[in-house]
């Protein structure tokens, strides 16, 4: 049993996943830059941003 | 022999195929389970929500199609070995959570899903089963043989 060769395997096929996941994370939209997407989503708002709504009077401006 | 570690590669692709794909199609899902683990601060739990589903598919396929099959068993070994360390830190601290591994498939299929005792025995059959695996040294059908003996 040759565990030498076996442990290099194994770090090639981590190595390789890596190398998939950074790809299709590059390529697709559900990588981490739509995981960051949803959090600022979940978040809401920044602080101190001022909303109007149309129609809406002077309370209308809230702080959020 | 080599019959029983090519069972043992289909039955352990399979499930982490499976599980991998699920995760795949929603990392969304996955990250937020990993949150309430509780366990690593947020950098490395978004890195292993891109990063972790993408192994488990490649593993699953390394099992499955026997390249590598061995090198990979090694792999899921010490994947659920971190697994049972993760479900063994949240049952004793008492936080009841989703384990996570099969994500959507868990809701199609209504599995058990829940981080607890099961899941831990579980995850320990999958280290025999790999260990099966490792120790064995043929196997049948698989890519790798193929091509070796093409050779």
């Amino acid at each position: 049993m040759n565990i030498k060769r076996i442990i290099l395997e194994a770090i090639c096929i981590l190595v390789f996943a890596l190398f998939v996941a950074m790809l299709y994370n590059a390529i697709s939209p559900t990588g981490i830059e739509l995981i960051r997407h949803k959090q600022k989503e979940a978040r809401g708002p920044r602080y101190g941003a001022v909303h109007w709504y149309p129609g809406s009077s002077l309370a209308g401006l809230t702080m959020s | 022999m080599a019959i029983l570690s090519f069972i043992l590669r289909i039955i352990i692709g399979g499930v982490f195929l499976t599980s991998g794909l699920a995760k795949i199609s929603d990392p969304v899902r996955f990250l937020l389970t990993l949150r309430e683990f509780r366990l690593f601060p947020d950098i490395v739990e978004r890195f292993a929500s891109i990063y972790l589903p993408w192994l488990e598919f490649i593993l699953g396929l390394c099992l499955l199609s026997g390249i590598l099959h061995r090198a990979g068993a090694l792999v899921i070994a010490g994947l659920n070995t971190m697994f049972i360390a993760a479900l063994v830190s949240v049952i004793f601290r008492g936080i009841e959570v989703d384990c996570g591994c099969f994500g959507l498939v868990a809701d199609i299929l209504n599995l058990p899903d829940m981080a607890d005792w099961k899941a831990v025995l579980r995850n320990s059959v999958f280290i025999g089963m790999c260990a099966g695996i490792f120790t064995i040294k043929g196997t049948v059908i698989s890519l790798e043989g193929y091509v070796r003996k093409r050779r």
